[in-house]
């Protein structure tokens, strides 16, 4: 459809990196509507030199932009020609937590995602997860659904309802990245790569899930056979997400109901990346810091 | 060209090259002004580039590049101590010096968290300045860092990081640019004009 010499596309874009490219130009990455993402090169705007860039395009910005792409698509850089940012959200960058699930959010959107590759459910999710993040007392509601969203769209969610091995809906107990779900305590022994998973956490994950379908919450929660009073998310037996001690489901008095969730979704999207996102410690640090009187 | 190629000539407009902004033919306008130029030209702007090099430090106050530490700001007991600018970069502090206006001190951070790019708190001038107000004498501080998310962004963790201590922060207001017209403010612009309206 692209594959023209020179082609003119307009679309809807969230910002999702810049970065500094010559004295005068950055590239932007822009995650757009219609097209997936796309990287642009927009050329002095670091100067303010063109009337259309006067005041730069920033990180998490949502707008409307024009880009020229000179070869077949995906072949070179395409260059921006017009942008013009459509919504603020500054509600976002008034709180500290608020900007770090933003831009976990927009972090894991660039990794996992390829170029010229439209998804046009996960630009939708993406847009309402900025908005919500606006107005939010706490991020990782909304961060652990786009998480799942963001899955889903890839084709990489997990299955959280059965043993990926046995298909047994009982005694799940250890989730597994490389298996992409559930695992459970019969077919856990053969696991090399695992985590243990608390039974809420398991609870929250099928209630949103199923929320996710639009289909109601199933009747009976999964029995993982662990004591439930015993919170384990955070024992991961695997090493690969390892490095991040200390995180906020180990401290009673921060836990959410969403870290477990969080930290398990966090676990398999850093195994999809090849390492752990950046902004995952500090989205839950600023979490555990709030929580515990601070700013 | 043709012929024998002047080596000396070759080097200096390399070196003028790798110059921001300044491609292969400014390069070679500027090596043949040089080599028109008195020797005597030639050894000032020499001299003056070692001086740049070896004279210009960093205030170990405010950070603010200087030739004598404390900078001239920091030493001058006309100025108020205990309001402090914190920006990023020297540049703005010579931008807000040429206002006029500020009759406090500075505290330059050398740049903004930006986590997505691994910059953290360690790579800035965070520990100074929080040692700076915990030392006292500070009644506000004024976060005029760049309002861009990463600049919002440090603001915030600054605001959290002197949060216990007893000091105003404040921030220069934002929104409109004086001298434009609604018609063109962004969306941006636009909501924070909106939301940080004041009395008149
Ligand atoms: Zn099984
Ligand atoms: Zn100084």
């Amino acid at each position: 459809m692209y594959d023209t010499v020179m082609a003119l596309i307009a679309d809807q874009a969230v910002v999702l990196a810049k970065v500094d490219y010559s004295e005068t130009s950055q590239v932007i990455v822009f995650f757009t509507r219609e097209h997936g993402k796309v990287r642009a090169i927009a050329k002095g705007i670091k100067r303010g030199t063109k009337k259309r860039f006067a005041v730069g395009i920033d990180l998490l910005d949502v707008g409307h932009v024009v880009v020229s792409s000179r070869r077949e698509r995906g072949a070179a850089l395409a260059t921006v020609t017009e942008w013009k940012q459509t919504t603020a959200n500054a509600g976002l960058r008034e709180k500290l937590f608020r900007i770090y699930g933003a831009q976990y959010v927009v972090e894991i959107t660039a990794s996992l995602t390829e170029d010229w590759d439209p998804h046009i459910e996960l630009f939708n999710a993406l847009m309402a997860t900025l908005r919500q993040l606006c107005e939010v007392s706490e991020p990782l509601t909304s961060v652990v659904r786009f998480q799942l969203a963001l899955l889903d769209s890839i084709g990489s969610l997990p299955r959280f309802e059965s043993c990926v091995q046995c298909s047994r809906r009982e005694d799940l107990l250890v989730f597994s990245s490389f298996e992409g779900g559930m695992v459970c305590k019969h077919c856990e022994p053969g696991q090399v790569e695992k985590r243990h998973v608390s039974p809420a956490t398991l609870e929250r994950l099928w209630d949103l899930h199923s929320a996710a379908e639009g289909a109601p919450p199933q009747a009976t929660a999964p029995h993982t056979g662990l004591d439930p009073t015993v919170d384990v998310s955070d024992a991961g037996t695997g090493s690969h997400a390892s490095g991040r001690p200390g995180r906020a489901s180990s401290n009673p008095k921060v836990q959410s109901e969403y870290v477990g969730p969080f930290d398990l979704l966090d676990y398999h999207i850093s195994h999809l990346m090849g390492r752990a996102p950046r902004m995952a410690s500090k989205l839950v640090s600023v979490q555990v810091r709030r929580r515990a009187g601070g700013g | 060209m043709s012929g024998e190629t002047i080596q000396s000539l070759a080097h200096l407009k390399e070196q003028f090259q790798k110059l921001p902004g300044i491609g292969p033919r400014s390069a070679e306008r500027l090596a043949f002004h040089v080599l028109r130029e008195p020797r005597e030209y030639a050894a000032q702007l020499a001299r003056a580039i070692i001086d740049v090099k070896d004279k210009v430090i960093h205030c170990t106050t405010c950070y603010n590049l200087t030739e004598r530490d404390p900078c001239p700001i920091c030493s001058n007991h006309n100025r108020d101590q205990g309001e402090i600018w914190v920006v990023e970069q020297p540049n703005d502090v010579m931008t807000l010096e040429s206002s006029g206006l500020i009759h406090g001190v500075y505290h330059v951070l050398m740049g903004h968290l930006a986590p997505l790019e691994g910059v953290e708190p360690e790579n800035l001038t965070l520990d100074a300045l929080v040692d700076r107000v915990r030392a006292g004498g500070v009644r506000e501080v004024v976060l005029a860092l760049n309002p861009t998310l990463d600049g919002d962004g440090t603001a915030l963790h600054i605001q959290s990081l002197l949060g216990e201590l007893d000091v105003t922060i404040t921030r220069p207001a934002r929104g409109l640019a004086v001298g434009s017209q609604i018609e063109y403010a962004t969306a941006g612009m636009l909501e924070s004009a909106i939301r940080g309206r004041a009395p008149m």
